[in-house]
């Protein structure tokens, strides 16, 4: 099931390019107030990453350099490591000191890609 | 229920078994027993799961009460009868759907559910089980809200998107 959404999602984005049809979700914060929330641009970067277009991938959203493996580690753990074959790896993407440090980086990535507009 | 992978004599990953099946197994207090969920290995008498089984060690027992003079009825001492917090589970703290909402979604309340995820492991870790639940809860229904939202906005933009593309 997640599989087949992840699967899913991939094949979408891979096909589709966000910023030529109008149907794509729109972010309903850019649209409310103008100002970028950290993720904006994520599903152009998805696009242009599963092009191998780093670069332009990097130019959309570069936050996703730090959120992908640490969502990729999650997805993972979650669903493809019944077994806890990797103790470790667990307990450090659950830990609370690392989730926290997190936070604070999408908080700041979001002031500060408000501030510059990127 | 779930099962239970362990450690054997000769330290080698075990199972995964039904929690029923551990003592037949060899499985005592002192083995190192995992279930999905838990994120390390633990001595099975602290898996709040496996309570029922492998009972966490006690407080040393009070010092009997002192003989009874003349005919005053001794004191009543009630049982150490209630259950402590730790034999509940860790609550799922909701990690992976909140970053995946927050970041794939494009709703930044999803940011609200990782800060409750993250107060989960940390109340947790504080030994504070009941707040470490109702931050879990928390953080599920922030979870909903912020997928729901996604989705909401995904569909109203595919209506306008398509009515837009019907009317030219
Ligand atoms: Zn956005």
């Amino acid at each position: 099931m997640v599989i087949a959404l992840i699967l899913l999602g991939g094949i979408t984005l891979f096909f589709i390019n966000p910023e030529q049809v109008s149907w794509m979700p729109k972010c309903y914060f850019y649209v409310l107030t103008g100002w970028q929330c950290p993720a904006c641009g994520s599903q152009r970067a998805l696009h242009h990453l599963l092009h191998q277009n780093f670069a332009a991938a990097f130019a959309y959203n570069p936050f996703l350099l730090v959120s992908l493996p640490y969502l990729f580690a999650l997805v993972f753990l979650q669903w493809f490591d019944e077994e806890n074959r990797f103790q470790k790896l667990r307990t450090f993407c659950h830990g609370s000191q690392t989730i926290r440090i997190y936070l604070v980086l999408i908080v700041l990535w979001w002031i500060l890609r408000n501030i510059i507009p990127w | 229920m779930s099962k239970f992978y362990y450690l054997d004599a000769n330290n080698q990953q075990q199972g995964p078994v039904e929690a029923a099946e551990l003592t037949r197994l060899g499985v005592n207090a002192n083995t190192l027993v995992w279930t999905p969920g838990m994120d390390a290995w633990l001595e099975a008498r602290s898996v709040p799961e496996l309570a029922w089984i492998f009972p966490p060690a006690m407080p040393p027992a009070a010092p009997p009460p002192p003989p009874v003079t003349g005919t005053t009825p001794p004191p009543y001492q009630a049982a150490p009868a209630s259950i402590p917090h730790f034999y509940q589970p860790k609550p799922d703290n909701f990690l992976v759907w909140s970053i995946l909402a927050t970041v794939l979604c494009c709703v930044p309340s999803g940011i609200v559910a990782i800060v409750y995820s993250s107060r989960v492991n940390s109340l947790w870790e504080m030994k504070d089980y009941a707040g470490a639940g109702t931050a879990a809860k928390n953080a599920k229904t922030w979870c909903f809200i912020s997928l729901g939202l996604g989705i909401i906005v995904f569909v109203i933009a595919f209506i306008t998107g398509l009515l837009g593309a019907i009317s030219q």
